[in-house]
């Protein structure tokens, strides 16, 4: 079921980047199969790694610049631009909208189709950093309930 | 019986001359010798005998005919059983005789008029059962022939319960059937359907459709546990009769009218009992078959899925699309002449046209993908992990494959929606499809 797109997948990249053993990859695969989601988010919850070091080795790996939301502030006209649900459900934030880019933070930047989608649903072209899934969800209950 | 008649033996007028005979005749005579001859000779006593004789004679005649009728009378009196009584009065005179004969024979006539009466009023009540159980086997006789026409129970249901109104009259008729836990299904007939509504909130009366058991007000049954019948429905007299099927109580059937001083009979029972029994055999038809519909995965005619299980499949995607945070797309495939093809080549050839696009659609779309038939006319395709924009392409792609089939006359439109811009459930984004292909004619 994982896009044929991606070079390499998360996992390989982090016992690669030494992040996880391959142990703890095979740990975390065990639990995906069982319980299923993201193999990410199953190695974050088994603790073999944080959220910001996934992030920052996709980061490094994919030359996505890394964007650490907390202090970030998102204007109301560019929030409009992609619905909360589409936001809820790619785990993504639009940003900044400048000329005809649109800026998002995104947990999972190899995720093709949400890009494209993006760019259909705003006609713009999608300019992408990379954060991490709490950050962004956060970061969307903050401002889409400021908004509502 | 005309010959025994007065008038047919002219008594009245036989009499008249008897006495004329005997009594004005001869005086006449005697006057007009002794006005002319002052004597009387013996040739004047001869006539004047003679007249007197002939007078007699016509008096004897008309007593002779009374008591030949008198006679006949007793005869049929005798005939008619009704001698008995009259030989225990004991009279010697002819005339009283006759009289009292004809009185027996006035009487008996009066008592079988009255037998009469009775008996064609037993008849009309008879004519009037008879009637009752013809309608009564009609009705049910029509609902197995519509039965067997494939027309579907909730019409069947109505047809029996306005049926049943006309047999017994009454004003209206409700039957109400258990759908689940507390929701009741009905069908009613001379009533508006906001008082049942109503009528279904009240808790007594859900207490009467919890307990389902019979229950009868009228002039016989006053006792009144409740008052629904008269707030709600505006009826006086109510009969509620339990529905039940072959293992339980299904529902409960009501008829009532506003009558006064009205009771039900023995026979309404009866035919609401008759009509609940073969009501309740349909409901249990139509819930096997409800379930039997709900089991069913594939569409009968082309072996894909059916519109039910592929929005079941659609809403199973959806979730995987949403814990993976992948796109879901959906192609809905409708062909426009459809309708008019089946007019044109028929139901059958259509359906082989149909099977045959959706197998060409089957060999050219990804074994992950899910394909069914939704209504008639329409095709669905869930596209797992596919966007809009890849949606679009693969859509494309089929449209092209099944323009180049044989069947050149096909007008084909299509519509791509996708999880999460066009929804997040199964329903949305199916509404949204129809809704998108609903304004547009040709993709």
């Amino acid at each position: 079921m994982k896009p044929e797109k991606k070079e390499k997948l998360i996992g390989e990249i982090l016992v690669e980047r030494e992040i996880i053993t391959p142990h703890q990859l095979e740990r975390a695969l065990e639990v995906q199969q069982k319980e299923g989601g993201l193999i990410g988010e199953i190695i974050v919850r088994l603790g073999f790694a944080t959220e910001e070091k996934i992030a920052q080795c996709l980061s490094f790996q994919y030359g996505f610049p890394y964007l650490p939301l907390e202090n970030y502030e998102i204007s109301e006209e560019v929030l409009k631009l992609v619905p909360v649900n589409v936001c809820q459900h790619y785990c993504l934030i639009p940003l900044d909208k400048i000329g005809n880019t649109l800026t998002v933070a995104i947990c999972d930047p190899l995720n093709k189709e949400a890009i494209e989608d993006l760019e259909e649903l705003t006609s713009l072209n999608i300019q992408v950093f990379v954060s991490t899934s709490s950050d962004i969800r956060k970061a969307i209950e903050k401002y889409y309930k400021q908004n509502e | 019986m005309k010959k025994d008649s007065l008038s047919k033996i002219n008594l009245k007028k036989r009499l008249w001359v008897a006495f004329s005979f005997a009594t004005f005749a001869p005086l006449a005579i005697l006057v007009y010798y002794l006005v002319n001859f002052k004597t009387l000779s013996w040739f004047a006593i001869l006539v004047v005998g003679f007249v007197i004789f002939v007078g007699w004679w016509f008096i004897f005649n008309v007593f002779s005919s009374i008591l030949k009728i008198q006679n006949k009378s007793f005869k049929t009196l005798e005939s008619i059983g009704g001698s008995l009584k009259f030989k225990e009065i004991e009279i010697e005179n002819e005339v009283e005789r006759l009289d009292m004969v004809f009185n027996i024979l006035s009487s008996k006539v009066k008592e079988s008029v009255e037998e009469l009466k009775k008996v064609s009023f037993k008849t009309e009540e008879l004519n009037k059962a008879i009637t009752q159980k013809v309608n009564i086997f009609s009705a049910i006789l029509q609902a197995h022939a519509l039965f067997s026409q494939g027309t579907s129970a909730q019409d069947i249901l109505q047809f029996l319960v306005d049926r049943l109104r006309e047999i017994i009259n009454m004003k209206t008729i409700v039957a109400f059937f258990k759908k689940k836990s507390d929701v009741f299904d009905y069908f009613l007939c001379g009533i508006n359907p906001a008082r049942v509504d109503i009528l279904l909130n009240k808790e007594d009366f859900k207490t009467i459709l919890k307990e389902r058991k019979e229950e009868i007000i009228d002039k016989a049954h006053s006792k009144e546990r409740f008052t629904f019948h008269k707030d709600i429905l505006g009826l006086k007299n109510i009969l509620m009769f339990p529905i039940k099927s072959s293992k339980e109580n299904v529902g409960v059937i009501l008829a009532g009218n506003s009558k006064e001083d009205f009771s039900f009979s023995s026979e309404d029972c009866e035919i609401v009992e008759l009509f609940t029994h073969y009501m309740g055999i349909l409901w249990e038809h139509n819930l096997l078959s409800e379930r039997i519909q709900d089991l069913e995965i594939y569409d009968s005619l082309t072996g894909v899925y059916n519109e039910k299980f592929l929005l079941e499949r659609l809403d199973e995607e959806i979730k995987r699309a949403v814990t993976y945070r992948r796109p879901c797309g959906f192609i809905l495939f409708r062909i426009d002449n459809y309708y008019s093809l089946q007019k044109d080549l028929g139901l059958v050839e259509t359906e082989k046209v149909f099977k045959k696009i959706v197998n060409e659609i089957k060999s050219n779309m990804r074994p992950i993908d899910i394909i069914g038939r939704i209504g008639e006319d329409k095709i669905g395709i869930i596209l797992i992990e596919k966007n809009k924009r890849q949606s679009k392409e693969i859509a494309s792609f089929l449209k092209e494959k099944i323009s180049s089939l044989k069947e050149n006359k096909l007008n084909i439109s299509f519509i791509v929606v996708e999880t999460p811009l066009d929804g997040e459930s199964a329903f949305q984004l199916f509404n949204c499809a129809q809704k998108k292909l609903g304004t547009s004619s040709s993709s």
